[in-house]
């Protein structure tokens, strides 16, 4: 259970980018988590709301594309698809892979409203 | 005004990555060998480190033990002589390269060698997270049974070398040796798998020279 901490570090780059741009108001935030990342996407959408309360996040949607388990096989080179453990290759059955995929954690992008420049 | 989408595309272990590539080579230039025991509570990971120690005359080592609460392993050691810091993560299920980086601020390396850290005991978190090590030791006891690698494969994956621990056990516990071997396989091809008994020490003078003639 480190979706706290996890979640810390998400907010660090959200703000960094808050930072860098001009943003009045961050309406949805896309994550992508990788099957073998060992994060629970209801704890993240949970602590999320929780660090989001007067920040530029209030109310802002959270949401967790989840990201496929790739390997490559060191026998034949082919690149594929996992479907759970263990892997084996597609191709030519060996079970001599490695990941190359699915444990991935990122910030992709955050769709938001910026500041309105005024005028008067 | 409308919506914006700005693209990001960073990674949250990014920043931990990068810690502990700093701790992983700064060590390294000091010639020391960095080890992250991995392992569930209670697996063996300080009776290993002890009993690896103690087959390891001609080396200096140094420990950092991990755990949420408790400096009872550290007393344990230092008892034995054996230098080591204790990090306590309040809670936290897992040691990460930051933690690392400023405990080695209180180890004072004066000579080449070995440093084990004791990772939180726990099978799924501590192999997401890399800490500077140059390997990665997974502790499995025999108590655990034998369907580990299939329940946590992860781990299992990651290892670059695995202790099956309480090897004394295996008859009371209905080990499985066949089929444990075949999940680990599965998992990981070739990594060494040393069976051991920290009750009599056998096993532990193989793993020792393991690591080092993985160090040299
Ligand atoms: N029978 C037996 N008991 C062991 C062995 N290794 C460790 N133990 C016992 O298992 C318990 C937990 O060991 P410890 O090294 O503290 O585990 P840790 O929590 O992973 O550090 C202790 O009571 C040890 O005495 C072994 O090889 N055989
Ligand atoms: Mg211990
Ligand atoms: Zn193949």
């Amino acid at each position: 259970m480190h979706e706290m901490s996890l979640m810390s570090e998400v907010f660090e780059i959200i703000n960094q980018t808050v930072e860098t741009n001009n943003i009045r108001q961050v309406k949805k935030v896309n994550l992508q988590v990788g099957r073998l990342a060992n994060v629970a996407p209801d704890s993240l959408s949970f602590i999320f709301g929780i660090l989001a309360q007067g920040t530029k996040c209030q109310g802002a949607c959270l949401m967790v594309e989840e990201m496929p388990v790739t390997a490559n096989c060191l026998t034949c080179d082919q690149e594929f698809h996992g479907e759970g453990f263990p892997l084996i290759c597609p191709a030519c059955g060996s079970r001599e892979t490695y990941i190359t995929g699915g444990t991935e954690f990122r910030v992709a992008s955050l769709e938001v409203d910026e500041e309105v420049k005024s005028n008067n | 005004m409308s919506g914006k989408k700005i693209e990001v595309i960073q990674n949250i272990f990014d920043e931990n990555d990068r810690i502990a590539s700093i701790v992983n080579e700064s060590l390294e230039q000091l010639g020391i060998l960095v080890i992250n025991i991995m392992g569930a509570p209670g697996a063996g990971k300080t009776s290993s480190i002890i009993n690896m120690v103690k087959n390891l005359p001609g080396e200096k080592v140094y420990v950092i033990e991990g755990d949420i609460e408790s400096d009872i392993d550290t007393v344990k050691l230092k008892e034995l002589g054996i230098e080591t810091i204790q990090i306590n993560t309040n809670g936290a299920c897992h040691l990460d390269a930051p933690t690392i980086e400023k405990s080695l601020q209180e180890l004072t390396i004066d000579q080449p060698g070995i440093l084990f850290i004791e990772n939180i005991g726990n099978l799924v978190c501590p192999a997401e997270f890399q800490i500077g090590e140059h390997v990665k030791m997974l502790i499995c006891s025999a108590a655990e049974g034998s369907d580990k690698p299939y329940k946590y494969p992860l781990a299992f994956e990651k290892a670059n070398i695995i202790l099956l621990t309480k090897c004394d056990l295996k008859a009371y516990v209905d080990f499985n040796d066949e089929f444990f071997l075949r999940g680990v396989r599965a998992l990981n091809k070739s990594v060494p798998i040393f069976e051991v008994n920290a009750k009599t020490g056998a096993g532990f003078q193989e793993v020792s020279q393991w690591l080092i003639n993985r160090k040299n």
